[in-house]
């Protein structure tokens, strides 16, 4: 699409202006693991930017503290990383503000389901128009091997040696209990094509897309989701007109695709909780829900000085008067 | 000179008609009646208790002899805080009223009747001449009513009814009355709304573009030697960290940080150019300046016109200031993008003029408002007006007209009813930039959403605007007369607007008349006859009636007393729907009433049916556009009814032949044409092409489509393995690495698509082992 910003004259397309490649979109130099399923998510996101053409200027990705949240500087685009468990929050705080851009969180599953699990209920309940992955690899990668609430019982780690005690926390189903939830997909690293349409439809949504990554940690959990990788029978394909497409060479590696209508929230929680196999597809889409920064998002336009007096204002808030 | 087809043709005209001919020849009753219908305007029908003249009002005008005891769309008041509400009837605020207060069901009637009692008196009020807010008016009115009441009680009551109605009224503006000022005070004020919108998205837009301007020369300035300077930075920090913070330090520190390099100079000069013009801007729309709210509404100076031609060179004048303007924000959008490419840029901005401003840009350029008086507008005049509405500038002109008696010659000029300006509005409508408004001012509220839309169309804007006699008369309220213009299709109201589609489906609008898909809107009349029974008549409101009203035509109107009444007579709407040739022995009249509320025939005279028709076909046009009975699809619809009947009949015709014959003579069936397309038989495994093409065992390949960009292979040897545009993964060069490599890749390739084929190099070492390996890859 064009835009007439970019162009010289706003009713003439700019045909000299160069598309964005996935080039545009590299930041400095990956530093995960040989191997390490947060490439595979890193070059979807990167491929979508491209596909899409969102200017890098007005696209952010937000994330917390974790391997998966280093995701941010592998970006050409903005981004922030912020505290362990704050990724949602930010992200919040830029789209109220901004919501001209681009926004979208990189969240580990401690990150989300561990220390922020209170901010996750709530950012589902506002509903703001972005795209949340989390990168679930059942385990605290950064902190070497420790439990997360998404590891299987029974899991030896250094935090748990003696194996892990509780049934794990089910991120698909724990959110899609919550209110006023809008998007709820499920995902694989290991198989692109399927990833890359999921988080294309994921972006396409208005509302916050929550999408569940299984993601590989070699390192740490080297045949933790070989069941899957290795059997395409533990896998379920979900497909919809309205849901996930997929080509028919994709769908026919897998012996389980079945038609799910994402706007039927019962068959949704079922499959999520189903023991068998592994959903991969599109849950759970309510386009009507609103928008929270639709209904709050002040019109008003700062300039640099409302700017710096707002500010003052908030930072006086906290001035500490000296005491002679 | 008359011609032999054309004597035949007057001979033979009414052939068909010879017996009712010798009819009219003997009824002697008749032909007095023909004569008053075709004689000159003077001809008075003797017998008649009636003088031409005296005045005799349409019947279906009885209803609205007295328009104070109605509500109706005026009085109006201008409401200057909301634009979709710019113009509400008093009458509608009252009923609001109403609505939202809800006391008990008991007091619900006081209420109700207290309000009435309210809006009748400030009615009075407007009426005596008041132009005032209804704030003023309604304190005014409410003391009136009061003081009027009598009874102790029931004063008190009103009291309390009105000053709860006073509290819940949030609205306040001008009430206004539809008078002959009232088209020009209503487009004032809705200019007025309509520029402080646009003057204020202008000033959104360039404080945003300054404000971001502002950071990028600020950001440049932060970098630069004196403000990362020790001094500039203990002076930023206070003195009270005076003594804790060695700042030459935190200098160098600040300077070894940065990573992007200064502006350049011509970028630097470029922007602050820019930034002027912007501020200048700025200050212009809003002369009070400043970030607070208040004065964020944006308030350009509204200019006017007397004349198209002055209206031109103003606009011309504007038009170079324009330029300057966006120039200066297209540069600053493409600076604040971080576009501004000198190379390909400077040249373009150099020759930056008039040409390229887009209509969108057009649009910003400052209020243009040209009055303009349908009376006296010259010819040099009427030209450029034609000019402007074929042009795509954003003048918007308000064409009053008045029909003044010396601007209508009293006889010939019938058919040019409404002049010049009647007509140019249909003219108009051609015009494919033009944004067309007709209408009486009686209408003004009611359309008020249509007069904002042509303000904020892009383009030039017509509005036609009927406002009556310049001086007020004392025979009929302004209101009622111009009314009664749209009403009698004499002045038809419609909208034109471009911006709605191309077609005429969408940008066309006749819906604001009464029964748009009637020749003539039909009324009900009832009334008693002679023996006291109630009757009901349908009855047509013609451009007659409304002319009636009109001293200058009373000429035209000839009243005929009951006992002259023939059957042959036939009101005005009938009359007009015959074919001209079946009227010759029809009489039309017009029901009027007197003075004591007889109602009476009125023979109409040949000269204002002619007048009558003429309206009739400019209105019959209009319903064209509109696609009301539209002439093309009626005549498609004909056409494809007599291709269906034709096909069916031809269908019938070939079954009864195909009965008639054998089988044998049905030629064979045709050949599938699937199969002309392929020689080949058709697959039933669409996966065996996929195998095909997968090179053999033998060689080395990846299945690249479904690479998870994990690094692994690259990272091994960046040589032997690459990426694709969609960094995924592929055997970039063989050669570049050893068997070795390629098996312990595919050993340790999480998702198992590297398959490393057979060896190049036999004397690889341990190459029995590897080709064991690789066997389960291959
Ligand atoms: C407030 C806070 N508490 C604890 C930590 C230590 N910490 C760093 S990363 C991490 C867990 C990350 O796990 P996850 O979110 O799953 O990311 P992964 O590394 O697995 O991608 C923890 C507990 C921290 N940085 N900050
Ligand atoms: S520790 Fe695990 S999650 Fe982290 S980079 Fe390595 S492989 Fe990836
Ligand atoms: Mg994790």
């Amino acid at each position: 699409m064009f835009d007439p910003i970019k162009t010289l004259s706003p009713s003439v397309p700019d045909i000299d202006d160069d598309a964005y490649s996935m080039d545009d979109f590299e930041g400095v130099n990956a530093r995960w693991c040989h191997a390490c399923g947060n490439n595979a998510i890193l070059t979807a996101v990167q491929k979508l930017c491209a596909e899409e053409q969102l200017a890098p200027e007005k696209t952010v990705f937000v994330s917390g503290i974790g391997c998966s949240s280093r995701l941010p500087h592998y970006m050409g685009t903005y981004g922030f990383h912020a505290l362990h468990g704050r990724a949602l929050p930010i992200a919040e705080g830029i789209k109220i503000r901004r919501p001209d851009l681009h926004v979208f969180v990189n969240t580990g599953d401690g990150d989300c389901c561990s220390i922020g699990a209170g901010h996750w209920i709530h950012a589902m309940r506002y509903n703001m128009n972005m795209t949340v992955l989390l990168h679930d690899n059942q385990i605290y990668g950064l902190t070497k091997k420790q439990i997360s609430p998404t590891s299987p019982r029974g899991l030896v780690s250094s935090t748990s040696p003696r194996g892990a005690y509780l049934e794990p926390l089910n991120p698909l189903a724990a959110t899609l209990g919550m209110s006023n939830i809008s998007f709820v997909a499920n995902a694989v690293d290991w198989l692109p094509s399927v990833l890359y349409e999921i988080i294309h439809q994921a972006f396409h949504h208005r509302g916050l897309s929550f999408v569940r990554i299984v993601q590989r940690c070699p390192r740490y959990l080297p045949h933790q989701f070989d069941e899957y990788m290795k059997d395409p029978e533990r896998i379920l394909l979900l497909t919809h007109a309205q849901g996930l497409h997929v080509q028919d060479a994709v769908a026919r590696r897998f012996k389980h695709c079945m038609e799910h209508d994402p706007s039927d929230l019962d068959r949704a929680r079922e499959l999520a909780t189903n023991q068998e196999r592994l959903p991969v597809g599109i849950l759970y889409r309510n386009p009507g829900v609103l928008c929270y920064e639709d209904v709050r998002t002040s019109v008003e336009h700062l300039t640099a000085a409302d700017k710096v007096k707002a500010l003052e204002r908030e930072f006086d808030k906290f001035t500490v008067q000296p005491t002679s | 000179m008359l011609n032999k087809a054309g004597s035949s043709f007057i001979v033979n005209r009414f052939e068909e008609h010879n017996e009712e001919l010798i009819a009219v020849r003997q009824d002697s009753l008749l032909k007095r009646l023909l004569r008053i219908h075709l004689g000159p305007p003077e001809a008075t029908d003797d017998q008649s208790s009636q003088i031409p003249g005296s005045r005799l009002v349409p019947a279906l005008f009885t209803a609205y002899r007295d328009l104070n005891a109605l509500r109706y769309d005026f009085p109006v008041m201008l409401l200057e805080t909301d634009v979709e509400r710019m113009a509400v009837p008093l009458s509608h605020l009252i009923d609001e009223l109403i609505r939202v207060q809800t006391p008990t069901a008991a007091e619900d009637e006081y209420y109700r009747r207290d309000l009435y009692q309210l809006e009748a008196a400030i009615k009075a009020l407007v009426n005596e001449g008041r132009q005032q807010r209804l704030s003023t008016l309604w304190d005014v009115a409410a003391k009136r009513c009061l003081a009027a009441a009598t009874d102790a009680a029931r004063r008190e009551v009103l009291r309390s009814n009105l000053g709860s109605a006073r509290r819940a009224l949030r609205d306040d503006g001008l009430v206004t009355e539809c008078d002959g000022q009232i088209a020009r005070r209503l487009f004032a004020h809705a200019w007025q709304l309509i520029e402080s919108e646009q003057g204020q998205h202008a000033r959104e837009t360039l404080d945003d573009l300054s404000a971001e301007l502002t950071v990028i020369i600020d950001a440049d300035r932060m970098r630069s030697a004196r403000a990362t300077s020790a001094d500039a930075l203990r002076t930023a920090m206070g003195g009270e960290h005076a003594g804790g913070i060695d700042f030459e330090r935190l200098s160098s520190v600040v300077r070894s940080n940065q990573h992007q390099s200064p502006l350049t100079t011509s970028r630097r000069k470029r922007l602050r150019g820019v930034l002027k013009i912007l501020e200048a801007e700025r200050r212009r729309i809003d002369p009070g300046g400043g970030n607070g709210k208040s004065s964020r509404r944006g308030q350009r100076v509204l200019t006017t016109a007397d004349s198209c031609v002055e209206a031109f060179e103003l606009l011309d004048a504007e038009l170079q200031r324009m330029v300057e303007l966006f120039r200066a924000v297209r540069i600053a959008q493409l600076e604040v993008e971080n576009r501004y490419d000198e190379a390909r840029h400077n040249a373009f901005f150099a020759a930056f003029d008039q040409e390229q401003l887009t209509p969108e840009e057009l649009s910003g350029l400052p209020p243009l408002f040209v009055y303009l008086d349908g009376e006296a507008l010259d010819a040099e005049n009427k030209a450029t007006l034609v000019e402007i509405l074929s042009s795509e500038l954003p003048i918007k002109l308000l064409l009053e007209l008045h029909n003044t008696p010396d601007a209508v010659p009293a006889t010939i000029g019938l058919a040019a009813f409404g002049g010049w300006g009647t007509s140019l509005g249909s003219m108009a409508t051609v015009l494919p930039t033009a944004f067309v408004m007709q209408a009486p001012a009686s209408h003004l509220p009611r359309l008020a959403s249509e007069v904002m839309a042509g303000l904020r169309y892009q383009g030039p804007a017509l509005y036609c605007i009927y406002t009556g006699p310049v001086a007020e008369a004392e025979s009929m309220p302004r209101y009622l007369h111009c009314a009664s213009a749209a009403e009698s299709r004499a002045f038809p109201c419609f909208v034109q607007h471009p911006g709605r589609g191309t077609d005429w489906a969408q940008r066309f609008t006749l819906s604001d008349n009464p029964q748009p898909e009637l020749a003539w809107p039909i009324h009900h009349l009832s009334y008693e006859d002679g023996d006291g029974r109630a009757m009901i008549d349908d009855i047509a409101f013609t451009v007659a009636d409304f002319l009636a009203m009109d001293p200058r035509f009373a000429g035209q109107y000839a009243p005929v007393a009951p006992e002259a009444w023939h059957p042959n007579m036939v009101p005005l709407g009938d009359y007009l729907a015959l074919d001209p040739i079946d009227t010759f022995n029809k009489v039309p009249y017009l029901w009027m009433i007197n003075g004591n509320d007889t109602l009476q025939r009125v023979i109409v005279r040949r000269g204002l049916v002619a007048a009558a028709r003429h309206c009739a076909k400019l209105w019959r046009s209009l319903q064209e556009l509109a696609g009301i009975d539209n002439s093309h699809a009626l005549r498609a619809l004909e056409v494809e009814r007599e291709r269906l009947e034709a096909e069916k009949q031809g269908a019938v015709e070939q079954v009864t032949t195909t009965e008639h014959t054998d089988g044998s003579g049905v030629a064979p069936a045709a050949a599938p044409q699937a199969i002309l397309g392929s020689a080949e038989p058709v697959s039933e495994d669409a996966g065996a092409h996929e195998v095909a093409t997968a090179p053999g065992p033998e060689q080395a390949y990846i299945e690249t489509e479904l690479c998870t960009s994990c690094n692994d292979c690259t990272d091994r040897n960046s040589m032997m393995f690459g990426y694709d545009e969609l960094k995924q993964a592929y055997i970039k060069d063989v050669r570049a690495g050893t068997f070795r490599e390629l098996v312990e890749a595919a050993e340790n390739c999480p998702v198992c698509i590297i398959h490393p084929g057979k060896p190049l190099n036999p004397d690889e070492p341990d190459l029995a082992e590897l080709m064991q390996r690789a066997a389960a890859f291959n």
